[in-house]
């Protein structure tokens, strides 16, 4: 849950990640996009969870593909960020720059910033 | 396909505007994974992503639910000050704060969801086999109208019926729509073009189809002109011969295709029947039944199913039914002396026996369930103490009683589904276990699986499982004495006596369930053991068996004959063979042939014998001895002086101390065209035919060069001086060098007569296991509660040594309460024992449900397990240093 008007690490991810994909963000893509990025393992389910919060509070939306042209073929839930979402997360990358200036992290092998 | 499981368990938790989306890119990257890595990385892939996705999905739906109509109105904003005091929010705490203290503790946790997830996958797995097995309907229309009908005698066994006795209750009953009558022909010998295939066939009358109100998949099913005896000869096939033979042809009864089942007659395909339609046993070909069936109203042996009219009930027709055999046994006494009619639900008659030792079971894992709960609620209990400060602080702080037991009941509710969900996952295994190992064919048991059902039965038995080992740690957790608790080393940080009382019940309760189940598989044990002690009246050692059916083109008898005496030469020359017997149905199989037989200058003693045909060294292959007389021999042939040889069942049935040698009787009902006198020149020892459960039959022997008529299908039995087995290569080349077309089916005579106690074995091991469970789950019930009471009284404990007890009087005094517990326990049990095991009384053998060696034995051994389970704390209660124990911060 985020505190205030910050946004939680997993939801920045997810935000960042919408931002990487562009219109070739969902479920798959998305995940795979955080899993391969971070390293750590993902589920499906927190990425749907997690969209979903942020959706309720305004920062991205979606919109249902039409179903792919084979049999049996399914739709996509395409999701990418409202201006809000934009603005939100803006502001939090903002503030986490001003908080890691100069800093060195000693087991990090790069310098942050 | 993804695991069906693990995508059922995801509609469950994810909200369903998100679900399909989810379910769908789940499976685009599942098929990336499978081909890359493989089925069973990919389904470890599915699964992992599945468990991780859980907590978040129920925490997202659970919020969404609840706040649903208020986001439609204000569009609910970040850090809302109202969300945060909301209720909701109070349970997604309790869910957080039951989640951390179950990654705190994780022995404790993963024992508590161990014990829950065995109970809870034992008995799922078990309710989804009685659920396809018992509860499901049958798959026709109107399926509660269908009845089976037997003959019955005065003891109430059900015999099969004959034609006229069927063709009279058709025309005379007012209850029945329609009524068919049909046998299964056992497997046969069928020809399709140049093919022969092991096939089941069943002959049916006319009106077989429209009874179970069955549409054939293609075309038609016979017509009832076809029905008429001497009509042309037609066949419908299931849709799996259609397949196998004809590829799904579906101009195939356009083709005039024939099969041959019996001689040579060609039956022509006029129909397909449906996917799922395979009644009354696997069947492949129907076949009308008119052509085949005597007149004789003795020649029983078929089978009737009737479907009641709309307004009609079984009350009804069982008491029409009852009145027309009455009438019937009036009329005829030669045939139908004593009989009368018995009406019963069709899913009944077909799932018969089975279920009873279903029930039976269920009810075992149920107890398996509830001893587990028990534990469970005393694990709680016992960790009650540790956390009392912890409830006292949030006491002081505020936290109303309510508060802290709906905490530790979400608690519970946690713990109960973590468990269930790895009991589904243990249940999907055991299902297979189950259903694989089961010896006889259960009907629909292999339909068992986790569906909808069985997964509402799982969810509801967790939550009652939550309640019930929930409910008693969370009343007594929650009542707190602050000012007790928060003394630094008082005496207060014990449960008290109440709750110590309420442990010492529940692991006594415990007990006595395991006592009941104990009981009832000693019951089972020793069933099993007598009937291990019946003599079968043969040697089944070192015997090779096959079957064989001769195709249509053998006709003659001398054909016939000829093969079997040239098969029996040949095998008998092979080395390592001793002698080589044939008949015609092997003991124990489960075949058997019986009619009338009435014995010359006997009058009014006429009664049913089972007849075999065999060859001469069939007696000596089997070890069955010669009492009286002579054996058959070669010299009995077609042409000389019909003979057999009798059991003595029959002589003493029949001959009342007589010399039965020289006599003359008929060879029953076998004869189609009247009866043939044979002569009894030999009394041999009696064997158990039908399996080491059922009576002794009067038997007599036929030599099958005089009844060539019977011998279309045979049973070859080989005594060997080696390892059987190892014949069958050799055997294999033997009877195919004779004749390549003949399928056989090898068996050795040792794994046939295992096989006929398969059943009992089965329901044995399974009740012994869930017994064993339930032992094994009281014992650390005991275990667990002495060690809390030696923690709790440490000081008390170490006051007495300190002062100088000896170790022997300490543990004493720890045994002492476990053994007052035990002995509760037992007696309970022993009680509920009394009660209960008589309804077993259907699955036991010689054995009484109050046998007393059973109740004492197991009585005595759970004593003194549970007494060394005892000891084991006791003996830490001597180790207490004194010095330590009064500093001791309980």
């Amino acid at each position: 849950m985020p505190k205030g008007n910050f946004l939680a690490e997993f939801e920045l991810y997810l935000l960042l990640a919408l931002i990487r994909l562009g219109d070739q963000a969902y479920g798959v893509t998305i995940r795979r996009e955080i899993e391969s990025r971070t390293g750590r393992p993902v589920s499906i389910g927190a990425v749907y969870a997690t969209l979903g919060r942020l959706e309720d509070k305004g920062l991205v939306t979606h919109q249902v593909s039409e179903p792919i042209r084979v049999p049996g073929g399914r739709s996509r839930k395409y999701f990418h960020l409202t201006a809000e979402g934009e603005r939100a997360l803006g502001h939090s990358t903002t503030m986490m720059k001003k908080m890691m200036e100069g800093l060195v992290f000693a087991t990090g092998k790069e310098e942050v910033g | 396909m993804p695991p069906r499981l693990a995508r059922l368990l995801l509609l469950m938790v994810v909200d369903s505007s998100d679900s399909p989306f989810l379910i769908a890119d789940l499976a685009e990257e599942y098929e990336v994974v499978l081909s890359r890595s493989g089925q069973s990385a990919a389904s470890r892939w599915y699964w992992s992503q599945t468990l991780r996705s859980i907590l978040p999905s129920l925490s997202r739906t659970l919020r969404k639910r609840f706040f649903a109509h208020r986001e439609s109105r204000t569009g609910l904003t970040i850090g809302d000050k109202k969300e945060k005091e909301s209720i909701m929010n109070l349970i997604l705490q309790d869910i957080r704060y039951a989640l951390r203290s179950l990654t705190q503790k994780p022995f404790f946790a993963g024992l508590v969801i161990v014990t829950l997830a065995l109970g809870i996958g034992a008995n799922t797995a078990i309710f989804s086999i009685i659920n396809s097995v018992l509860l499901r309907p049958l798959p026709y229309e109107k399926p509660e109208q269908l009845m089976a009908l037997w003959e019955t005698n005065k003891k109430g066994a059900e015999i099969t019926v004959s034609y006229p006795n069927f063709a009279d209750w058709q025309q005379q009953s007012r209850s029945f729509e329609s009524m068919t009558l049909y046998n299964g022909w056992g497997p046969v010998t069928a020809r399709i073009a140049n093919t022969t295939d092991r096939v089941e066939v069943a002959l049916v009358t006319k009106d077989f189809f429209t009874t179970l109100r069955v549409k054939p998949y293609i075309d038609r099913t016979m017509l009832p002109e076809e029905h008429r005896p001497g009509a042309s000869p037609t066949a419908v096939v299931s849709y799996g011969f259609w397949q196998r033979h004809f590829n799904g042809d579906r101009n195939l009864t356009n083709k005039n295709v024939s099969v041959a089942v019996s001689e040579d007659t060609g039956f022509a395909i006029v129909g397909v029947m449906p996917p799922d339609f395979s009644y009354p046993n696997r069947t492949d070909i129907w076949i009308p039944a008119e052509s085949f069936i005597g007149n004789q109203r003795s020649a029983r042996g078929y089978r009737v199913i009737g479907r009641l009219k709309e307004d009609a009930n079984l009350k009804q027709a069982q008491a029409e039914m009852e009145g027309i055999g009455h009438s019937l046994a009036a009329q005829y006494p030669d045939s139908n002396r004593e009989l009368t009619v018995t009406v019963k639900p069709l899913l009944d008659n077909l799932v018969g026996p089975a279920r009873q030792a279903l029930w039976i079971l269920f009810a075992a894992v149920g107890f398996v369930l509830l001893i587990a709960c028990a534990n469970v609620s005393n694990l709680f209990l016992s960790r009650s103490l540790a956390r009392q400060k912890e409830f006292a602080i949030r006491t002081a702080l505020g936290a109303s009683r309510l508060r802290l037991a709906g905490q530790l009941l979400t608690e519970s509710l946690i713990f109960a589904l973590f468990g269930a969900g790895l009991g589904l996952l243990l249940a999907s295994q055991l299902i297979r276990v189950l259903v694989s190992f089961i010896p006889t064919n259960i009907p629909r048991i292999d339909e068992a699986e986790i569906d909808l059902p069985t997964l509402g039965f799982t969810i509801t038995l967790s939550l009652v499982t939550c309640v019930l080992f929930g409910l008693i740690p969370a009343l007594r957790g929650s009542r707190s004495n602050v000012q007790d608790s928060l003394k630094e080393g008082g005496r207060g940080a014990g449960l008290g006596r109440g709750s110590n009382r309420a442990l010492n019940v529940l692991v006594a309760t415990e007990i006595a369930f395991s006592i009941l189940l104990l009981i009832g598989s000693g019951l089972l044990i020793k069933s099993y053991w007598t009937l291990q002690q019946v003599k079968l009246g043969f040697n089944a050692e070192n015997v090779l068996t096959f079957d064989m059916e001769l195709p249509p083109d053998y006709k003659s008898s001398a054909q016939k004959i000829t093969f079997y005496q040239r098969l029996t030469e040949r095998l008998q020359n092979l080395p390592g063979v001793a002698s080589v017997g044939l008949v015609n149905s092997l003991p124990v199989s489960g075949d058997y042939l019986d009619g009338a037989i009435y014995v010359e200058g006997q009058q009014g003693k006429d009664d049913y014998a089972n007849y075999r045909v065999v060859s001469p060294d069939y007696f000596e292959t089997m070890k069955i001895p010669l009492i009286k007389g002579r054996l058959l021999a070669r010299s009995d042939q077609g042409n000389t002086m019909p003979v057999t040889v009798v059991n003595q069942t029959l002589v003493d049935r029949f001959f009342d101390g007589q010399d039965p040698i020289g006599r003359r009787m008929t060879s029953g009902g076998m004869d189609m065209h009247g009866d043939i006198l044979v002569t009894i020149v030999g009394v041999v020892g009696d064997i158990r035919h039908r399996g080491q459960e059922s009576a002794v039959m009067p038997e007599y022997y036929l030599p099958y060069t005089q009844r060539p008529d019977r011998v279309n299908s045979m049973t070859a039995t080989i005594r060997t001086r080696i390892d059987p087995a190892s014949l069958i290569p050799a055997v294999r080349e033997e009877v195919s060098s004779l004749d390549k077309t003949i399928p056989i089916e090898f068996a050795l005579m040792t794994d046939v007569v295992a096989s006929s106690t398969a059943d009992r074995r089965y329901n044995m091991f399974l009740l012994v296991a869930f017994a064993g469970l339930a032992l094994f789950l009281s014992i650390s019930g005991i275990y667990g509660v002495l060690s809390y009471a030696v923690t709790q009284r440490t000081r008390d404990i170490g006051i007495r040594l300190a002062l100088g007890a000896a170790p022997g009087a300490v543990i004493g005094l720890i045994i002492k309460q476990g053994f007052k517990i035990t002995l509760a326990g037992v007696t309970a049990g022993i009680g509920l024992a009394l009660i209960l095991t008589r309804l077993m009384a259907g699955l036991l053998f010689n054995v009484s449900p109050l046998d007393a060696t059973v109740f004492v034995g197991i009585g005595l051994v759970t004593i003194c397990v549970t007494l060394l389970a005892s000891y084991i704390p006791a003996r830490r209660a001597t180790k207490i240093d004194p010095m330590i124990a009064l500093r001791f911060d309980g």
